[in-house]
């Protein structure tokens, strides 16, 4: 997929920059950059294009077909949306699931992170790490990844698959698979599956391990990149295990400030609408979170790998919380730089993976109690759990015969809204001079939105491809160039 | 319409029995829409006519990266799909060239399959693609009747691509010397 790039008012020294569409993220969305009449970036908009509607439709289905039709939102992070929906259900079945349910349902969540973050680091971004932003587009795809480095290509591809066969193995289909029920999951693991998984594991780590020592010295070529992409003040909210640990399935949220103070904590996911708010944007389907003590747009947050690091003191895991340490002695801590959430995607793999080892070596893993049974004895559940792009939260009203009343989700790329635009216009305004946007430049506004990795299709809950449009506009709006990739 | 089975290629398979677990046979598809699955049907009739080491068989919603390891192991590869661009329930066969790279890797063809594993692990194997026409690609789990048929000689196909037997229309099984057999003489 090539960029096209036309001047569309050459002579005007007001211009709009339109890219669209944006390339090698999970849905479909443009950039607008508007310049004012000095031909220097004013203003910068990220517009998400596509509309799904699952809170609608999903009206009067009855609450147990939930996880199913949600899971449906998303082909990348379908589990994540199974186990927040199902925690929602299990809050309106008002049951506390069998430890071991939640142990399981655990392990699953954490190999779709490991799945997920792979796919972010070595097939949507690596190519622009490891041949440069600069290089010819034609090239910066995993194809020209494993002619460069095909060791580091087959690393990620191998951590993807150990993810998704977990995920199989687990709950009998890599996508959309319907093992996590409402009350638990709906089938004990057996030593046989436990084992294979056992075996698989150790390959992850050694993978990552030659992974890190390559990234470690790669990042420290993008200083500018580092400065330029999403780098600023702002929140972070994300589950902390309430010792300050890293946590994806369950726990309270806290939210740090940019100096890392705890700004809140220990809230609880049920109390979401006190202190998150959304706002629907006219040019956007994507709303915009903003924490709600703040106002909008002030109360601009990050959730996310990069998040996650910045709330907890440690990893909880050795070879996890060895390489945090090495990343904050280099950046520091908390890291305000967006382009920091590769090197924490790398982090939270071997976090994942060394969580997965601990939880599969617990004495009941094998127990057969793995659901709980119930009719629905309330009428209203919040499901909250950390997907791999960050916070996700699932609402559910039902009636008195168990029938989805109302529906509201809150999915991450959504807390990541405003962070993006910032980042966007902070990323333009370092890159775009005169009015005209290189293909460099344009990588860059591109790969300052792929730091964050939205996932589009699940935060406007569409279809199709993914793709993205950046303009370029004059103070009066005149569109002057537009970069298109189709 | 009655399917019909035209080889678009004339592979030379090697008459002796492919039993090696090293025989990979991929169909894809998606089962939910109709025709769409004839892929995965194939794959299962096939699986149910060979012997139960004979082949490595997977079902697939899309060619994904991830293949390319289970690839790189195998000494001959034979894809299942349906298609939209022939007369449903005709079914072509043909072997499958590496292709240049597309920036897309959410799914990829089989060429571009080939060329990933050449370039992962140094070695492409010799493929084949068997397509059945599809007639509809609607909402559903069932074939249609033309699907069906035009599973049921994929299947019969990619036996006999395997086996080397000579079903179907014989002319497409019969010819110079296939890179499939090139490949297995020098193993």
């Amino acid at each position: 997929m090539a960029a096209t790039a036309s001047a569309l008012n050459e002579n005007t020294m007001s211009q709009r920059i339109l890219i669209d569409p944006v390339t090698r993220i999970e849905g479909h969305a443009k950039v607008t950059i508007q310049l004012d009449d000095d031909g220097q970036v004013a203003d910068a908009r990220l517009h998400i294009t596509q509309l799904r509607g699952f809170e609608k439709f999903c009206e009067n289905r009855p609450f147990y077909e939930m996880p199913s039709l949600m899971a449906r939102i998303c082909g990348i992070c379908p589990v994540s949306h199974l186990i927040a929906s199902s925690k929602a259900c299990d809050a309106i079945l008002g049951v506390n699931i069998p430890p071991n349910a939640a142990r399981l349902r655990r392990i699953l969540n954490l190999a779709q992170i490991l799945q997920s973050h792979a796919l972010s680091v070595f097939h949507l971004s690596s190519p622009d790490l490891l041949l440069g932003m600069d290089s010819p587009p034609e090239n910066r795809h995993l194809f020209g990844v494993a002619a460069a480095a095909p060791e580091v290509a087959r690393d990620g591809i191998r951590l993807r698959q150990i993810g998704q066969q977990i995920i199989e193995i687990l709950a009998g289909k890599r996508i959309h698979p319907a093992w996590v029920v409402p009350g638990g999951v709906s089938n004990a693991l057996t030593e046989e599956k436990r084992d294979h998984i056992l075996g698989m594991l150790p390959d992850g780590i050694a993978a990552l391990q030659r992974s890190l020592d390559r990234f470690r010295g790669l990042f420290q070529r993008f200083p500018e990149e580092m400065a330029s992409f999403a780098n600023f003040p702002s929140l972070f909210l994300g589950l902390t295990d309430g010792n300050g640990k890293l946590e994806y399935y369950d726990g309270p949220l806290r939210i740090v400030g940019a100096d890392g103070a705890v700004v809140a904590d220990k809230l609880r996911a049920e109390d979401y609408p006190q202190y998150i708010g959304e706002v629907a944007e006219d040019d956007s389907y994507l709303k915009s979170a903003f924490y709600r003590p703040l106002g909008y747009p002030d109360g601009i947050y990050r959730v996310g790998p990069l998040a996650r690091l910045n709330l907890i003191t440690n990893c909880g895991t050795p070879l996890a919380n060895h390489e945090l340490g090495v990343l904050r002695t280099f950046a520091g801590s908390p890291l305000l730089g967006s382009f920091h959430y590769h090197h924490a995607r790398l982090i939270e793999m071997l976090h994942v993976i060394e969580r997965m080892q601990e939880l599969l070596g617990h004495a009941d893993i094998l127990s057969l109690h793995v659901r709980a049974f119930a009719q629905p004895n309330c009428e209203e559940g919040v499901g909250i759990s950390e997907a791999p792009r960050g916070t996700l939260l699932h609402h559910y009203k039902v009636d008195r015969n168990g029938l989805i009343r109302w529906a509201n989700l809150i999915i991450a790329t959504g807390h990541n809204n405003l962070a993006m635009n910032r980042g966007v216009k902070q990323a333009a305004t370092y890159f775009v001079h005169g009015g005209k946007l290189s293909e460099g430049a344009l990588n860059r506004v591109e790969a300052v939105i792929r730091a964050f990795d939205p996932c589009l299709s699940c935060s406007t809950h569409a279809i199709g491809r993914m793709p993205l449009d950046i303009q370029l506009r004059d103070a009066a709006g005149t569109l002057l160039d537009n970069i298109c990739r189709d | 319409m009655q399917p019909a089975l035209c080889w678009t290629t004339s592979a030379v398979i090697s008459t002796s029995a492919v039993t090696s677990t090293s025989t990979l046979v991929i169909g894809y598809g998606n089962p939910l829409r109709e025709d769409d699955g004839a892929g995965w049907r194939a794959a299962e009739l096939l699986e149910a006519r060979l012997s139960p080491d004979a082949a490595e068989i997977i079902q697939c919603h899309q060619l994904t990266p991830e293949l390319a390891d289970r690839l790189g192991q195998a000494w001959v590869v034979v894809f299942l799909d349906a298609a939209c661009d022939q007369e449903p329930g005709v079914v072509s066969a043909a072997p499958v060239q590496p292709e240049e790279a597309g920036a897309w890797s959410h799914q990829l063809s089989p060429g571009q399959l080939l060329t990933l594993t050449k370039q992962l692990t140094g070695r492409a194997p010799p493929a084949f693609l068997i397509r059945g026409g599809a007639l509809r690609m609607g909402l559903g789990e069932k074939l249609t009747e033309s699907g069906e048929r035009a599973a049921v000689q994929m299947a019969e196909a990619a036996q006999a691509l395997l086996t080397g037997r000579r079903g179907g229309n014989p002319a497409g099984l019969n010819g110079p010397t296939s890179s499939f057999q090139a490949d297995r003489m020098a193993n």
